[in-house]
């Protein structure tokens, strides 16, 4: 439980309301709305900052008071924070060494390096004489006094998960004149500049007239049981953050549109061609927004959410795509997986050449991405907007740390994304319905994790993947696989509750694995741990195989020492021993009756990962046996004495273990069905005789190739 | 003229079925040649498994998947086999396209057997040749559709999409035109060896030039002619998607029609260029020999 001591609630109302005060006093901005009557989580880490953009440079000039407070149980001497923009500033910085300079395709240009600085940092203790300041004072004059100890000259770059990147500037430690107490607040004020990258790269930065400003401001890192959990940027990771209220001033350039995390408050033109927005957000651990002239703005409604869409000129026909995509996600969201609690929900469509903003997701605020003349039948709009919704829940709401485990938020949304694909577009062509091609998300999804299915256990370390293939494969596909094989294991209604009851429980608490385990296993009441165990924390490969499938017909026993022979009624053999003792010898399936066939299906385990397996038997008379077996050891026999013989078996028959990485070894027929070779050949066959004759419609791969 | 050639073309191709035949027996048989090891690798990976009816119906994702997963080295030599079998069934159809030429050079345009496979031996060394200098021509096509590519990446390098996306469509087509004329070019410089029995790829180039609304018109009228039937074909072929031997046989027999009817439009393209060539040509009627005196069928 969380202990926040009246005297620190005190201070903190105190110092919100003289910045406040003098905030109002000399430009009149509005009081900050409060949008939850009851703080939703607990609000660690508050910010107020106003910022000014040069749109031309790039820059942004940024003050800041960070209120942060001690809700751990021990004295805290020092602050941690990260600089998230210092990743782009050399290419020495860890994300930079370990991405070689890309991220999703796109590079950072020639001159398009970003940064940030701190110019000052002040913090001021519990209990100061200092009369706490305010932004607009230092704006205006950076000679005035500021209240607390300047702590500037103590700030030191660290570097805490490869010690050997020393250049690496994205993370810090501030020691603390005196420890702060389980419980009080620390007020953290700072000066600082940033520079966006551009063209926009990973996630933030510059293009033109566009901005995209995401990781731009000093953040604090979150104190853990175990400490500070602070880690540099790394190329395969996301973020890690408490929650808190923002109260964000963003001045732009006249005729700027803006969107951000929040609600809109106030729009203050200034007498230097400036406006400036106000945003408030209440219960939220980032703060992201986006500027441009050439925003076009839709507008609609999903259930109780307000949505705002801001699309580019050259999609401008693709706003009502963008919207309605985001209310089927509001809705279906909602609708399965609980409440949405925040008001509104704002889409961005990023800038041409500004892909590296696209397809990101931030509290109440995220990115989509299209190019002009997408097909409708192409629905990657549809599905990046869906899955960055999602993220309003996993990251957003759950929080889990995603440099240690990426999966809890992107793989648990790939899942509910795959469902929602499924459940809105499909059955079939869920993801891509065009010209007679037809791809589900889920057929994607596990295309993707057989890339690689066992190079790395499913959670470690964002940054100690093998590479950047396997943390895509297991922070994203692997999880969709493993999710949507539990959910078929258990059932819809049962995982439908597990992912429910998780959300729910774990709202604003930064969850780790080990609490969705313990969720699935009490809503399921069976313990999965022998599931989760495989899929999360092991490599294990799932794939069973029918390796055998034969019939022939039973002879009658001939030879010596059978003067006695009698059929046994349960087996149908041919015996001279009493029947419980041949019984012991056979499969408990075998048919009663006049048998004349002796089938024998063998099975085989190939990969390591067990799990138990359906089995249909199928026999020539139109008979299904179907059998469950554990799966546990190396292979199964199954024999029956029948008589129509078995003509084929098929393990796992309606494909529900997804993990299983090949799906073609799970059935076997006495006799081989040629149809499918013959129809994907003649395919085959045809095209070639078509491009051999026509060479020059090859030209038509480079057309897709340019416009996608 | 064009609709004037057209007709021509088609009447010539209809006096030449054996002709068309043979040139869709050479495709079938280079369709079969390339079928062979994708099917033995095909069977080979699906075996005895149900897939082996399933896919008998629709495309499965997830076979596709397995596939590449198992036989994905299998799988890479495919393209280059592919890019072998267009550059060999190239040379067979500058082969057969010997003996179409003098088909439809001669005036009654009959198909004859001596005379069809003696031309394609006469004319195939000096086609092989014309083709290998032909590919001079592709250096300032290249050169051309290069150049406009950058000037429209300059030009859109920043614009708003839609530039970029109608100026890959205009890049595209540009290529595509200058494909056509390159193939035009080589086909008018052999139905002038045919003709007057004389080399010149610039006579062939020089026609195209001086005749390029009319040689494309031409070329683009059979092009269509073949997107308008493939567009009809699509859709019938999705529809046969039963798993049955019955379907899989019918789609078989939708396709091969197909690709004979696109032998067709080959046949009835080269018969009206010489159509046109004859008409617009500028060579005289000294120059002109028969090619039934050109070879020596005995």
């Amino acid at each position: 439980m969380l202990r926040i001591p009246i005297k620190d609630l005190l201070i903190l109302f105190i110092c919100t309301l003289i910045f406040s005060i003098q905030i109002n006093a000399q430009s009149e901005f509005k009081e900050p709305p409060v949008l939850f009557e009851e703080p939703l989580s607990p609000r660690i880490a508050n910010y107020d900052i106003a910022v000014e953009l040069d749109s031309d440079s790039r820059t942004l000039k940024g003050k800041q008071v960070l209120t942060w407070h001690n809700a751990s149980n021990d004295a805290v001497d020092e602050l941690q924070m990260h600089l998230y923009l210092n990743a782009f500033r050399n290419n020495q910085s860890t994300f930079m060494i370990e991405s070689g300079g890309t991220h999703r395709g796109n590079a950072i240009g020639n001159d398009g390096w970003g940064y940030i600085d701190i110019n000052r940092m002040n913090v001021q203790l519990p209990g100061s004489s200092d009369q706490p300041g305010n932004l607009r004072q230092f704006a205006a004059n950076p000679e005035n006094p500021w209240p607390g100890a300047d702590v500037t000259g103590d700030i030191e770059f660290i570097h805490p998960d490869t010690p050997e990147h020393i250049h690496d500037k994205s993370a810090i430690r501030i020691p603390l004149p005196a420890p702060l107490q389980p419980g009080e607040s620390i007020s953290v004020f700072i000066d600082f500049t940033s520079k966006l990258p551009s063209p926009p790269f990973a996630r933030t930065g510059s293009k033109e007239e566009y901005h995209f400003v995401a990781q731009w401001f000093p953040k604090v890192a979150v104190y853990t049981e175990q400490g500070w959990n602070c880690h540099q940027f790394h190329v395969n990771s996301e973020f890690f953050a408490d929650y808190g209220v923002y109260n964000v001033w963003m001045t732009v350039p006249d005729g700027n549109v803006v969107g951000a995390t929040g609600v809109e408050v106030e729009v203050i033109d200034n007498p230097d061609s400036t406006t400036t927005h106000y945003y408030h957000a209440e219960d939220v651990h980032d703060f992201a927004w986006t500027t441009s002239p050439e925003f076009i703005e839709f507008t609609g409604k999903s259930q109780d959410v307000d949505i705002r869409v801001l699309m580019q000129p050259d999609h401008v026909d693709q706003g009502p795509r963008h919207l309605e995509a985001a209310k089927i996600s509001v809705a279906y969201f909602q609708d399965w997986y609980g409440d949405y609690p925040f008001p509104n929900l704002t889409v961005v469509d990023p800038r041409r050449g500004a892909g590296g903003s696209g397809g990101m997701e931030y509290p109440t605020l995220i990115t989509a991405g299209t190019t002009y003349g997408l097909p409708e039948g192409i629905r990657t709009v549809e599905l990046v907007i869906i899955h960055e919704f999602g993220h309003n829940y996993f990251y957003h709401l759950l929080a889990s740390n995603e440099f240690e485990e990426s999966w809890l938020d992107e793989g648990i949304n790939t899942y509910a994304e795959m469902k929602i694909m499924n459940a809105e577009y499909g059955p079939r062509g869920d993801m891509i319905d065009l010209l007679g091609i037809k791809i589900n998300d889920t057929e994607l999804q596990r295309g993707q994790y057989m890339n690689g299915p066992d190079l790395d256990p499913m959670l470690r370390n964002s940054w100690e993947y093998y590479s950047r293939a396997s943390y895509g494969i297991n922070s994203y596909a692997k999880p969709g696989v493993v999710l949507t094989t539990l959910e078929n294991y258990l059932g819809a209604d049962v995982m439908q509750k597990i992912m429910r009851t998780y959300i729910e429980r774990w709202r604003f608490k930064h969850p780790k694995t080990q609490d969705f385990i313990d969720v699935a296993n009490e809503v399921s009441g069976q313990n999965l741990d022998w599931f989760f165990q495989q899929a999360v924390y092991s490599r294990a490969v799932l794939d069973y195989a029918v390796t055998h499938v034969a019939s022939k017909k039973v002879k009658e026993p001939s030879g010596f020492d059978f003067n006695i022979s009698t059929r046994n009624a349960h087996t149908g053999f041919m015996v001279d021993e009493p029947a419980d003792v041949m019984a012991d010898t056979m499969d408990t399936s075998v048919d009663d009756g006049e048998a004349e066939y002796h089938s024998i299906i063998k099975l085989r385990r190939i990969g390591e990962f067990k799990m138990p397996v359906e089995i249909n038997v199928i026999f020539k008379d139109g008979e299904v046996k179907q059998e469950r077996w554990d799966g546990e050891s190396l292979w199964k026999r199954y024999d029956y004495k029948t008589k129509s013989p078995a003509v084929s078996a098929v393990v796992d028959p309606e494909n529900k273990l997804l993990l299983d990485v090949n799906f073609t070894n799970n059935s076997q027929s006495a006799d081989s069905n040629g149809k499918g070779a013959a129809k994907l050949s003649i395919r085959w066959m045809f095209w070639m005789q078509f491009l051999f004759d026509q060479p020059e419609f090859l030209n038509l791969f480079g057309l897709f190739g340019s416009l996608m | 003229m064009v609709f004037a050639t057209l007709k021509a073309g088609l009447t010539a191709l209809m006096r030449n079925k054996r002709m068309l035949f043979t040139f869709y027996a050479v495709n079938l048989l280079f369709g079969l040649l390339i079928m062979l090891p994708f099917r033995g690798l095909i069977s080979n990976f699906i075996g005895t498994s149900h897939y082996g009816e399933i896919l008998g119906g629709n495309f499965d994702m997830n076979f596709f998947f397995d596939l590449i997963r198992e036989e994905g080295t299998a799988l890479g030599m495919l393209p280059i086999l592919f890019l072998a079998g267009v550059l060999i069934y190239s040379v067979f159809n500058i082969f057969l396209s010997g003996g179409a030429f003098a088909i439809f050079a001669n005036e009654n345009q009959d198909y004859d057997t001596k005379e069809f496979w003696g031309n394609c031996g006469k004319y195939f060394g000096p086609f092989l040749r014309l083709a290998a200098a032909s590919l001079v021509i592709l250096i300032p096509l290249a050169i051309v559709v290069g150049l406009t590519q950058v000037l429209l990446n300059s030009l859109t390098e920043d614009a708003y999409q839609y530039f970029g996306y109608w100026a890959s469509w205009f890049s595209t087509g540009l290529r595509y035109i200058a494909m056509v004329f390159f193939f035009a070019v080589f086909d008018y410089a052999r139905i002038h060896r045919v003709l007057t029995d004389q080399s010149s790829l610039r006579t062939g180039l020089s026609f195209a030039l001086s005749n390029f609304r009319r040689v494309m018109t031409l070329s683009f009228t059979y092009i269509l002619i073949g997107v308008v039937v493939l567009l009809i074909y699509n859709p019938i072929s999705d529809l046969l998607s039963m798993p049955t031997w019955f379907i899989i046989l019918s789609l078989l027999v939708l396709q091969q029609l197909y690709m004979m009817f696109r032998m067709a439009l080959r046949l009835g393209l080269y018969a009206s260029e010489v159509t046109l060539y004859k008409e617009l040509g500028n060579f005289s009627a000294e120059e002109m020999i028969t090619t039934l005196d050109a070879v020596d069928f005995d």
